[in-house]
């Protein structure tokens, strides 16, 4: 339902377009704080692992791996979905 | 930069929590006035509901609907039942983030503590959403990507993937309205040199009510995004 000449940021039902840019807005600036954010956590659950079970390093270079890759799958993700 | 204490606190009842301090932490003092606002704001819009809405029903009846249209373009036709959620998180963060703006008071999410409860809790919302929509099987497969072989591998870099949306919300919201409360924060202890507060009037004022609208906006539409994502999960395979 769209109310015309109502002020208000949220007041009116936005058009398409104006949703997928605010939606690409979003997605886009969230690019790289989760690239690191990745990195970040794979290598904390390497670490922790590591020392749980004692198998240093092994664990850790393994789960920063997986992070690095978490990494750059939700990167192609992200921008096969909003960087057209 | 000196620490300049918000206009009121509450002393410290929370001692048996493990609270240090003669007074409540601030930033949880300023997430009980936000929700003293809305829980106020609710009780006079809702206090006499009509069909010809007064000023203040007809407000909170624009803002509502403006979270629901937006569900529903973002989601499809079933968005509106994560309205309580969305609603609720974009209001506390848009009030919490225009405190700022108020001489005396602190936005509540210039602490990397409530963002990260607000993240955290989307972040277990949406990830319920998708259980109860497919069920825990299917939902936890869907993590393990098409090919059985490189499930061992597949598994962890999409956990981790997972885990990354709630650090990233959280930190974004956080580090914008801190560091746009930090320099705000300079710019008034230099006060008496007069041209930092025109800058303050002029630049800083304008951009933090920009920076909270978008990111209140841009944490709104993630969750709607993350939401979505769970909940369709099956629907990628079909296209």
């Amino acid at each position: 339902m769209r109310r015309e000449g109502e002020a208000g940021f949220t007041g009116r039902a936005m058009k398409d377009n104006e949703v997928s840019l605010w939606r690409q807005l979003a997605g886009l600036s969230s690019l790289g704080i989760t690239f690191a954010a990745a990195i970040a956590i794979g290598a904390a659950i390497g670490v922790g692992l590591d020392r749980w079970l004692e198998t240093s390093p092994w664990l850790t270079i393994l789960f920063f791996l997986f992070g690095v890759a978490a990494g750059f799958a939700n990167l192609v993700k992200d921008l096969k979905r909003w960087g057209r | 930069m000196e620490h300049h204490p918000t206009i009121f606190q509450i002393p410290n009842f929370l001692g048996a929590l493990g609270i240090a301090g003669p007074w409540v932490p601030e930033h949880v003092t300023m997430a009980w006035l936000v929700m003293a606002i809305l829980v106020g704001l609710s009780y006079v819009a809702t206090r006499r509901l009509e069909a010809v809405p007064g000023p203040m029903q007809n407000f909170m009846e624009v803002v509502v609907e403006g979270f629901g249209n937006l569900l529903e373009q973002m989601i499809g036709p079933k968005g509106k039942r994560y309205l309580p959620l969305i609603g609720t998180a974009g209001l506390f963060i848009l009030v919490g983030n225009l405190l700022g703006s108020i001489p005396g008071l602190k936005p509540p999410t210039a602490n990397l503590n409530t963002t990260a409860a607000l993240a955290i809790t989307v972040f277990l919302s949406y990830n319920y959403f998708g259980i109860r929509e497919h069920g825990i099987v299917a939902y936890l497969r869907h993590f393990c990507g098409p090919i059985l072989w490189l499930a061992p591998i597949m598994f962890p870099i999409e956990f981790i993937g997972h885990l990354a949306r709630p650090i990233s919300l959280s930190i974004r919201l956080f580090g914008n309205i801190f560091g746009e409360e930090s320099v705000i924060a300079i710019l008034l202890s230099l006060i008496w040199l007069v041209i930092p507060y025109a800058i303050y009037l002029g630049v800083m004022m304008p951009l933090s009510l920009f920076t909270s609208v978008v990111q209140t906006f841009i944490f709104v539409m993630l969750s709607m995004v993350y939401i979505a994502g769970a909940v369709e999960v099956g629907h990628e395979e079909h296209h």
